[in-house]
C-alpha cells in the first residue's frame, strides 16, 4: 500500500463524513473510501419506547427528511395494529410526502449542488456557494429558494411545522388540509413549476456541454431498487418494491416489504458508521444497488403526469434507456420535483384532503411490522418488533443513504482514478470527488446542528505515516 | 407602522438553547410584531426579512451564571466563504436578503445567556432571567423606543455592540 489522500470533512452534504483516496507506489489511485464519521444510535435507544411514540422519535433522526421517517414509522405501526388507514389519511400522507420530496430535492439541487454545476467545479471555492450562485444565476437561485420554501409550507400546513412534524401516526394522521392552505398551495404552483422547468433547461445545457465528464462520474452497472405502482408507474408512498438491473430487466418484482431481509443483506465495514446494504442473492459487495431519484426513474415504466412523462422520455433518450451514470441523479431530482408538483395539482381538488375521518384505532394485533416509504434519497424501511404492550423490543432502520453506500464508494473511486495523477492535486479535482458524493445527496443525519466552518483538509501520507504534502481549503 | 420580525432560533430539546424560541413565543402578541420559531436560520427566511422594517434574531449562547443579555447590531455579510451548507448566521441571512431582494431591514441579534445545553427541556435560572430581559427589550422596541436609545442604566449588560462577531447559528 502506498500513500493516501484524505478529504475531511466532505462539505455541502447533510452530515459529517470524509473521503480517503489510496495511492500505489507510483502515485496512481487504486481505491477510494467514503467514511461516515458520525454515530446516532437511534435503533438502540428506541428499545423500550411505546410504538405510538416512534413516529415522533424517529422524525428526529434528521432535520432535512423527518417526514420520510414519520411516514415509514407510521406504516410499520399500521402493520402492528393490523389496520388500513382511512382513504383520506392515505391521501394526506401521500400529499405530505410530495411536499417533502420537493423541499429536499430543491435543497440538494439549488443550494448544495448548483454551485458546482453552474459556477464550475474549478471555480473559486470562496464563491462556490449560494451567494456566488445568486450573483451568477439570480433567477435560478431565487427560484430555488422559493421552491424549497414551497415544499416546506406543504409540510407545515399539514404537520403544523416544517421540521419534525409528529403528524402521521399508526393508523392514520392527525390533521387534514385546511381550505385556506389548499388555496395558498394552488396559487404558488405555477411559480414552482416555472422554476423547475427553468432549472431543467439549464441543466440540459450543462449535460450537452459536459458529456465526457459525465461518463466518468459514477457511471457503472448496478441494480436499482424502488417502489412502483400497481401498473408499474412511478411511486413514492405506497406500491410494491422492484429491483431492476443495469439494462432495465426486472430482477425481483412486488416483494413484500416484510421480506426485505430475504433480499437485502446489511454488511458493516470498520471504516464507516454507515451500513452497506447489498442485494443478498448476489452477495457482498457484488450485490451493489442504488436507490433514490435515479433508481425510481429506472424502475418505473412511466410517471403518470404529462410534463414529467415528457421529461422522463427525454431523460431516457439522453441517458441511454436505463441510466447508469450517477450524474443523472441531479437530472432525475428535477424531474421528480416536476412530478410532485403535478401530482399535488391533481390532488388539490380531492375533498378527502379535508376529511375528518383520519385515523383507524386499534391495539397491538401483531408483534412485528415493516413500513416502507420512498424518502427523497431512496427507499426507507422501518422494522419494529414489539411486546404485548406495544413497547419496542427491536428496531431496524434501513436508510436510503446506506443503501447507496457501495455505489458512493465506487463513484468516488471512479472519479479519483479519472482525474487524480500524482501528488499535485488542484482543489477543483478534489471538489469533483466530493461532488460525486453530493450527487447522491447523502443525508447523514445532520439533524439540527450547525455545520459551521467545514474546510477540506487533504494529506498525502507515506506508508510510515509521515506527511509528504498537505493542502487546506480554508473554511 | 414598523413591522418587527422576531426570529427565535435554537433547539427546545437542548435546555437553554431553547431560549430564542421561548422569547419569540412570549412576544408574539405584541402589536406590530411577527414571530418565527426555527431550529436554524435557513435561506427560505429571506422573504420574511425583506418584508420587515426591523428584524430581531434571538439566540442563546454559553455564558457564566448571572450574565445578562447581549445586544448587537447585525450587518449584512455577502462575501462569506463559510456559506457552504444550508444553515446561515444572522449576518449571512441578512446578506442573502440583500442579494435576493436588494434591501435589508435594520437587524439586531439578542443573545440570551445560557449555562446548560444538555438534552432536556426547560431553562436554567440564568437563561430564564435572560428571556425576561430580552422580552423587555423587544417590548420597548415594539412600543416605538429605539434599541440604541436605551439609557445606560437600562441596558447595563445588554448594551448594543455594533458588528458583533457573526458566529455560526447554534441550532
Amino acid at each position: 500500500m502506498g500513500q493516501r489522500i484524505v478529504i475531511d470533512p466532505v462539505t455541502r452534504i447533510e452530515g459529517h463524513a470524509k473521503i480517503t483516496i489510496y495511492l500505489d507506489e507510483s502515485d496512481r489511485v487504486i481505491d477510494a473510501r467514503f467514511h461516515v464519521t458520525e454515530f446516532r444510535g437511534f435503533e438502540r435507544f428506541c428499545e423500550g419506547r411505546p410504538l405510538w411514540e416512534m413516529a415522533g422519535i424517529t422524525a428526529r433522526v434528521c432535520g432535512i427528511c423527518p417526514v420520510s421517517h414519520v411516514l415509514a414509522s407510521a406504516r410499520a405501526g399500521d402493520q402492528i395494529l393490523a389496520v388500513e388507514p382511512p382513504p383520506a389519511a392515505q391521501k394526506l400522507r401521500r400529499f405530505m410526502n410530495l411536499g417533502q420530496i420537493i423541499q429536499s430535492h430543491a435543497l440538494s439541487f439549488f443550494h448544495l449542488s448548483s454551485p458546482d454545476l453552474f459556477l464550475g467545479m474549478d471555480s473559486d471555492p470562496a464563491r462556490r456557494n449560494l451567494f456566488g450562485l445568486i450573483a451568477a444565476e439570480p433567477e435560478l437561485a431565487r427560484g430555488g429558494i422559493r421552491l424549497r420554501q414551497f415544499g416546506q409550507e406543504v409540510i407545515a400546513f399539514l404537520g403544523g411545522k416544517k421540521i419534525h412534524p409528529a403528524w402521521a401516526v399508526p393508523g392514520g394522521v392527525r390533521h387534514a388540509l385546511a381550505e385556506a392552505d389548499r388555496e395558498t398551495i394552488r396559487q404558488r404552483l405555477p411559480e414552482a413549476k416555472a422554476t423547475t422547468l427553468h432549472a431543467l433547461g439549464r441543466l440540459k445545457q450543462l449535460l450537452d456541454q459536459n458529456q465526457e465528464a459525465i461518463q466518468a462520474f459514477g457511471n457503472f452497472p448496478s441494480l436499482f431498487l424502488g417502489l412502483v405502482g400497481s401498473d408499474g408507474s412511478w411511486e413514492h408512498s405506497d406500491g410494491r418494491l422492484r429491483f431492476v438491473d443495469s439494462t432495465g430487466r426486472i430482477v425481483v418484482d412486488g416483494f413484500d416489504p416484510a421480506r426485505y431481509a430475504d433480499f437485502i443483506g446489511e454488511a458493516v465495514e470498520s471504516s464507516s458508521y454507515l451500513k452497506s446494504p447489498f442485494y443478498r442473492p448476489l452477495g457482498y459487495p457484488e450485490g451493489i444497488y442504488r436507490v433514490g431519484p435515479l433508481a425510481r426513474l429506472n424502475v418505473c415504466t412511466h410517471i403518470g403526469t404529462p410534463l414529467a412523462d415528457g421529461e422522463l422520455t427525454e431523460f431516457r433518450q439522453r441517458g441511454g434507456g436505463t441510466v447508469n451514470a450517477s450524474f443523472y441523479y441531479h437530472y432525475a431530482r428535477l424531474i421528480e420535483i416536476l412530478a410532485c408538483l403535478e401530482h399535488i395539482e391533481r390532488m388539490l381538488d380531492d375533498p378527502d384532503l379535508g376529511s375528518d375521518l383520519l385515523r383507524a384505532q386499534a391495539g397491538i394485533n401483531r408483534r412485528e411490522g415493516v413500513g416502507v416509504s420512498e424518502a427523497p434519497r431512496g427507499t426507507l424501511f422501518h422494522h419494529y418488533q414489539v411486546d404485548e404492550h406495544g413497547l419496542i423490543r427491536r428496531a431496524n432502520l434501513l436508510i436510503a443513504t446506506g443503501q447507496n453506500n457501495l455505489a458512493m464508494n465506487r463513484t468516488v473511486a471512479q472519479i479519483a482514478k479519472h482525474y487524480i495523477r500524482g501528488r499535485d492535486i488542484p482543489e477543483g479535482l478534489l471538489n469533483r470527488v466530493e461532488a460525486g458524493i453530493r450527487a447522491y445527496d447523502p443525508c447523514l443525519s445532520c439533524s439540527t446542528h450547525a455545520v459551521g466552518a467545514m474546510p477540506i483538509h487533504l494529506r498525502l501520507v507515506r506508508p510510515d505515516g509521515s506527511v509528504v504534502a498537505e493542502l487546506r481549503r480554508p473554511g | 407602522m414598523k413591522r418587527i420580525l422576531v426570529i427565535g432560533y435554537g433547539n427546545p430539546l437542548r435546555s437553554d438553547d431553547g431560549a430564542g424560541p421561548v422569547v419569540a413565543q412570549a412576544v408574539a402578541s405584541l402589536p406590530g410584531v411577527e414571530t418565527v420559531i426555527v431550529h436554524q436560520l435557513l435561506p427560505e427566511l429571506v422573504d420574511r426579512l425583506a418584508n420587515a422594517t426591523c428584524v430581531i434574531f434571538v439566540d442563546a449562547a454559553q455564558a457564566p451564571p448571572g450574565a445578562g443579555v447581549e445586544l448587537a447590531l447585525v450587518r449584512p455579510v455577502t462575501d462569506e466563504a463559510l456559506a457552504v451548507g444550508h444553515t446561515f448566521t444572522p449576518g449571512q441571512l441578512l446578506g442573502l436578503t440583500q442579494l435576493v431582494h436588494g434591501r435589508t431591514p435594520e437587524a439586531w441579534l439578542v443573545t440570551v445567556p445560557g449555562c446548560c445545553f444538555a438534552v432536556g427541556e426547560g431553562l436554567s435560572p440564568t437563561a430564564a432571567a435572560g428571556v425576561r430581559q430580552a422580552c423587555g427589550l423587544i417590548e420597548r422596541l415594539a412600543g416605538g423606543l429605539s434599541l440604541v436609545s436605551c439609557s445606560p442604566a437600562e441596558r447595563t449588560s445588554d448594551a448594543p455592540r455594533e458588528s458583533a462577531p457573526d458566529r455560526p447559528a447554534t441550532g
